[in-house]
């Protein structure tokens, strides 16, 4: 008895081990087209809320999940996972619950998707370090073939660090273009073909002896021309690229200038494919510039008011605002035909709905015969015979416009506004507004079209998200699920203990 | 075991037209959970449990037959992932049967075995409370050593008072916490929106035990 004691004593202590003690957490929330997913690399899950189903699902990834990105159009999310000396990339199908492991050949920070999904590029974030790895070679990335399932090792062989961003062409027959910006120029491969090496296109401005860091990049609708926007020049750098196949596509490179103060570029609207839109802050002009520098097929736009970005509408229509101030101004870059409107109060980043010719300012603040307050300011643009007409309609906020989330296939804009658990859904075309009152505020909004849903995440660490059918006022079809990143926490997977 | 349980209670059948002998008993086990999943709930392996019991006795050969209705409660609790407040309670009902003999004076060996119904509740509290309830069958297996001391002058078999020792094995089947969530709001709430449940998974509730029990025999 006296032996047996202590060995009870010493038994009933027990220790703990640190799968409980460590804090969960738990990588931002990915919406596919159906779900939610929340990725928690401490017990090697994905974690996916739909909605539709009252209750949580998971799917066992490989160990080390770092970064997690929803592969667009798609019900797959792609999870960068494993250690440094065994990188990996977990390919999560939410709808089948299943997961695909392919070995990586670095351990890349990020992956940047095409807008069509087909291909992902992995790259590194020069910041991000490599947790316990010496030397990384930040100019390798990793092209991914979702297709295939393929993973290609790629060398940029530039002079840069990791790539600053990555731009996909549009779709070609036999091939597909895709940028990566570099801090040294911009290399430009061929996703279809990945065995052929990589162009490596230098943009070292007249005088200079060290190549200028890239800033922005735009492919021309038939890839044609890649358009750049670098840094302290005026001038559009104009790519001329080459229609080879199979072999480093030829580049010449080409500097456009148009006004002072280049603040952004885009794509030209269909039927000027060798131009290149250009609005500058500092001389107060838009331009579509010729690719070729060809003065003469310069068009131009003198501005009212400073303008710093542009986007395309419908037809040759583009337009073109300032975040900071009131003027919002249309153009017509075929027949010169433009129009001005100006917003009742300084106007934040907008969300453009080209489709439907129109574009929303949340407001921070408007004064009106109502009062004062924040508003959300709808500019739809009309044809009119001598000039683009712009019409400005209001919707008045209780408070400051929060968080969006937009249906582009039903023309809906669902926000929130700061303080409020309310969830508002305007029809773009009509206007119409419906609200839903939730039990907690959203920070973010997500539609997710393949199910018809608003999912508001309410910012809990562990997750809390409320999902709701689209445009209704009916709290009968909520779902709210919280806590779920604790999913499967009593079953972790062995590597995970 | 239970078969020589039974077996016990029909040898002594001469026994059971006699008033059986009873008693009352209040105890504290400790039963020891080592996987890994335990540690949600609890810094060290044992759960706690006390237990109130009662028990009527009848003559075996050489010995005697206890047979045992109890009901047993205990919690563990801990902060879970720096930020939770996790709690489980087990609750649970058992009936057993157990055979002891006299070997010395104040000294009485016994195997015991019973089966009971036990309700676990794990329950999470973070930025909202999840729990949920399961319930599963459970078996108990027991062997130990009473050290009973006569109360008052009577005769052997009247009054007395027994401290217990016993180590055995509790087994029950692995508790599945599929879906915990909020517990429903309390009063009537106009227009609820409905809550979902997160499954965390399976937690076994088998171990090794200890009890330390006083009795009293009347």
């Amino acid at each position: 008895m006296r032996r047996l004691l202590p060995l009870l004593v010493l038994a009933a202590c027990g220790t703990r081990g640190s799968l409980y003690t460590s804090p969960l957490k738990p990588l931002p929330l990915v919406a596919t087209q159906g779900a939610l997913v929340q990725v928690v690399p401490q017990t090697n899950r994905a974690v996916v809320v739909t909605g539709t189903t009252p209750y949580t699902q998971t799917v066992t990834l490989s160990s080390g999940a770092r970064a997690a990105v929803a592969v667009p159009g798609t019900d797959t999310v792609a999870v960068l996972t494993g250690a440094p000396k065994a990188p990996t990339l977990d390919l999560v199908d939410v709808a089948g619950l299943s997961a695909t492991v392919l070995e990586t050949p670095g351990f890349f920070d990020t992956v940047t998707f095409s807008p069509d999904g087909r291909f992902g590029l992995l790259t590194y974030v020069a910041a991000a370090r490599g947790g316990q790895l010496v030397a990384r070679n930040l100019n390798e990335v990793g092209l991914l073939d979702t297709a295939s399932l393929s993973l290609r090792r790629l060398q940029l062989d530039t002079e840069s660090l990791a790539p600053r961003s990555v731009v996909f062409g549009p779709v070609e027959g036999a091939r597909r273009l895709v940028a990566v910006t570099l801090e040294r120029g911009v290399a430009v491969l061929d996703a279809l073909h990945p065995e052929v090496p990589t162009r490596r296109i230098s943009v070292r401005p007249q005088g200079s002896t060290g190549d200028t860091p890239v800033l922005e990049a735009v492919f021309s609708r038939d890839a044609h021309w890649l358009f750049l926007r670098v840094s302290g020049q005026d001038d559009v750098v104009a790519v001329e690229l080459g229609s080879e196949v199979g072999a480093p596509v030829s580049a010449s490179v080409n500097f456009v200038a148009g006004g002072r103060g280049l603040a952004d570029i885009e794509t030209a609207p269909e039927g000027t494919d060798d131009a290149v839109l250009a609005v500058y802050a500092s001389s107060k002009e838009a331009f579509l510039l010729d690719a070729r520098g060809i003065q003469d097929n310069h068009r131009r736009l003198s501005l009212t008011d400073v303008a710093a970005h542009v986007a395309r509408m419908t037809g040759t229509t583009v337009l073109l605002w300032n975040e900071g101030s009131r003027t919002v101004t249309a153009w017509d870059v075929k027949d010169g035909r433009s129009g001005v409107v100006a917003l009742d109060g300084v106007a934040s980043a907008p969300l453009v709905v080209p489709a439907l010719d129109k574009a929303l300012f949340p407001l921070p603040q408007v004064s009106s015969s109502a009062g004062t307050g924040p508003a959300l300011a709808t500019v739809s643009l009309t044809d009119d015979t001598n000039r683009v007409r712009l019409h400005l309609q209001g919707v008045q906020l209780a408070q400051a416009f929060a968080a969006s989330a937009y249906d582009a296939q039903g023309q809906r804009l669902f926000f929130s506004v700061a303080g409020s658990s309310t969830v508002v859904s305007m029809d773009l075309r009509t206007l119409q507004l419906v609200e839903l009152a939730l039990d907690a505020t959203p920070q973010r909004l997500f539609y997710l079209p393949g199910t018809d849903l608003v999912a508001a995440d309410h910012g809990a660490l562990l997750g809390d998200v409320t999902f709701a059918p689209a445009g209704t006022s009916d709290r009968a079809g909520a779902l709210r699920l919280s806590d779920f990143a604790l999913s499967g926490d009593l079953q972790r997977p062995e590597d995970a203990r | 075991m239970k078969t020589a349980t039974l077996l016990m209670l029909c040898l002594s059948a001469a026994a059971w037209a006699e008033r059986p002998e009873l008693s009352a008993s209040f105890g504290f086990a400790s039963e020891l959970m080592t996987s890994s999943q335990y540690d949600l709930v609890s810094a060290d392996d044992p759960l706690r449990m006390y237990r109130v019991a009662a028990a009527g006795t009848f003559a075996a050969p050489r010995g005697h037959v206890d047979v045992e209705l109890g009901w047993r409660s205990g919690a563990a609790s801990a902060t879970a992932h720096g930020t939770l407040s996790s709690s489980l309670w087990v609750r649970g009902v058992d009936v057993s049967a157990g055979y002891r003999f006299a070997w010395l004076k104040h000294l009485e060996p016994y195997a015991r075995a019973g089966v009971g119904l036990d309700w676990a509740s794990l329950s999470l509290t973070g930025s909202s409370a999840l729990e949920q309830t399961v319930l599963h069958p459970s078996g108990t297996f027991l062997g130990g050593l009473q050290f009973p001391f006569a109360l008052g002058v009577g005769a052997p078999g009247g009054l007395a008072f027994v401290v217990d020792l016993g180590v055995g094995y509790v087994v029950r089947p692995a508790y599945t916490f599929d879906a915990l969530a909020p517990p429903p709001p309390s009063g009537r709430q106009e227009d609820p929106i409905a809550r979902g449940a997160v499954n965390l998974g399976s937690m076994p509730l088998s171990g090794f035990t200890w009890r330390l029990g006083v009795t009293v025999r009347l």
